[in-house]
Formats: structure tokens, sequence, C-alpha cells
């Protein structure tokens, strides 16, 4: 599966122009921001149980 | 306004404490919060099937967010220590203690460069619509111009919604209460500086 990462459309000549980024992209963002709080959180658990840790 | 005795009881001594951050500061910081989020809820809720009249709060909230990052910008150039915000190699090397840590540093320049992105972009894009503000001229960029900045203005949105998770996520992390209660009220007790010194010395991430 790709993603695509820009919109884009023609002009009056018919040529290829940018119009933005794909809003699919709202969804990766929000992926990542979830990957590094689940990371986090796996860092922390065994952090905890490391001896001498608080 | 009268104050219950356990909450008078419950605010640390005055010696106790250490003012970490000015009123001014945390207004800027709270009112700033509250417009990012505004801007990226009505930018983005509408791509993803949230449909609303957006535009007029779009605008409106992005003019709020330029006066701010523009007293911001003023303040912290005239009045405020630019040092205290950049890197030293003490602090890399020695993991010696300013007012901010290295993770918080990096925090606040990523900030930054998302949102003077898109007040840039997005003040050029003002040509595009009718506002009481400016004349509308579409004409005044070419597409490809206009397409660059779109984008531009896109990936400075896609990129907060991340940073605002990550930043959310630290700031209420219980080790990091102490920061969140300063950015509120203003102070932290000596106890919580100890603890802060003692944890970034310990290579705590401090990413709120």
């Amino acid at each position: 599966m790709s993603i695509e990462l820009f919109r884009t459309g023609h002009d009056m000549w018919g040529r290829t122009v940018l119009q933005g980024v794909s809003w699919t992209l709202i969804w990766v963002a929000l992926a990542i921001g979830l990957a590094v709080i689940l990371c986090h959180q796996v860092y922390r658990l065994f952090r905890r149980g490391k001896p001498g840790d608080r | 306004m009268a104050v219950a005795a356990e909450q008078i009881q419950a605010l640390p001594q005055r010696s106790e404490t250490i003012q970490r951050h000015a009123g001014i500061d945390r207004a800027f910081h709270w009112l700033t919060a509250a417009t990012v989020l505004t801007l990226m809820g009505t930018g983005l809720l509408p791509h993803i099937g949230i449909r609303f009249e957006w535009l007029p709060v779009h605008w409106i909230t992005g003019i709020v967010l330029t006066v701010l990052v523009a007293f911001h910008l003023v303040r912290s150039l005239v009045w405020r220590k630019l040092r205290a915000m950049w890197f030293s190699m003490a602090e890399l090397r020695t993991h010696t203690v300013g007012k901010y840590s290295v993770a918080q540093k990096l925090m606040h320049h990523a900030m930054t460069l998302i949102v003077m992105t898109s007040v840039i972009t997005g003040l050029l894009m003002l040509k595009k619509i009718n506002t009481p503000l400016l004349i509308r001229d579409p004409y005044v960029f070419s597409l490809p111009t206009w397409g660059y900045i779109y984008v531009l203005h896109g990936l400075a949105a896609i990129g907060a919604i991340t940073l605002v998770m990550v930043h959310i996520y630290f700031g209420l992390l219980p080790e990091n209460r102490m920061y969140l209660r300063a950015m509120v009220s203003g102070w932290m007790t000596r106890h919580d500086q100890r603890a802060r010194v003692a944890g970034i010395r310990a290579g705590e991430k401090h990413l709120t």
C-alpha cells in the first residue's frame, strides 16, 4: 500500500500543479504520535523494573 | 473571594517556593495553546469528514496567534535572555542543569518552527479570501507558488498533530507534574527543583 504525499491538480493548460499535502497524512501523524506514546510507556515499564531506579 | 482554609494550608510556604514562570508567560502559553488547538480543529476536522463553517473562525484565530507570536518575539528579543533557550556545550557534555532541559528546548524549537511556518504561510493565504483586512488578490502568486505555500501550511499543521500529542502526553506524566503546576500557578517547590536537577543529571527526559 502506498501513501500519497501531495494533492495535485491541473492548470488551464493541463499541466500538473501542486495543491497541498495529502490529508491521509493526518492519520500518519496521529499514528506516529501514538507510537511515540506507546514506546515511552513500554520504556517506563522496563525502567521501573530495574533495581536501583525510582 | 473566600478561600477554603485547607486550600491555603495546601499551598507551600513562601520560602519553600521558587517562581518558575511569570504570569505574562503563563498567559502567553495558555492563550497560544488555545489558539493552536482551535486552528488545528478548524483546519483539520473538515478534512476527516466533520463539516462546518470553519474558515472565519480559522483566519480570525490565525490573526490572534500572529499577534501572540509577535508579542512573544519582541518580549524574548528585548526583555529576556535568549541564551536560556539555546543549547550550551556544558549541558550537552556534563548534564549541567539550566532552567530548561535539552528535551524541553528541542520541543520549544520544533513548536517554533511549526508555528512560524503556519503563521507566515497563513498570512500569505489571507490574500486568497475575503477579509476586512486585505483586498483579495489570488493572482499575487503564480499557481506553483501557491502550491508550495499550501504544502508548507499543510506540513506544519500535520506536524503539529504529533508534536501536540507528545507535548500533552509528557506534560501529564506524574514525574512531570511539577512543570504542569508551574505553568498553571507559576511556582515550583524547592523539593521539586532538587528532584528536577537530580533527575536531569540522571538522564531523565523532560519534554513538556
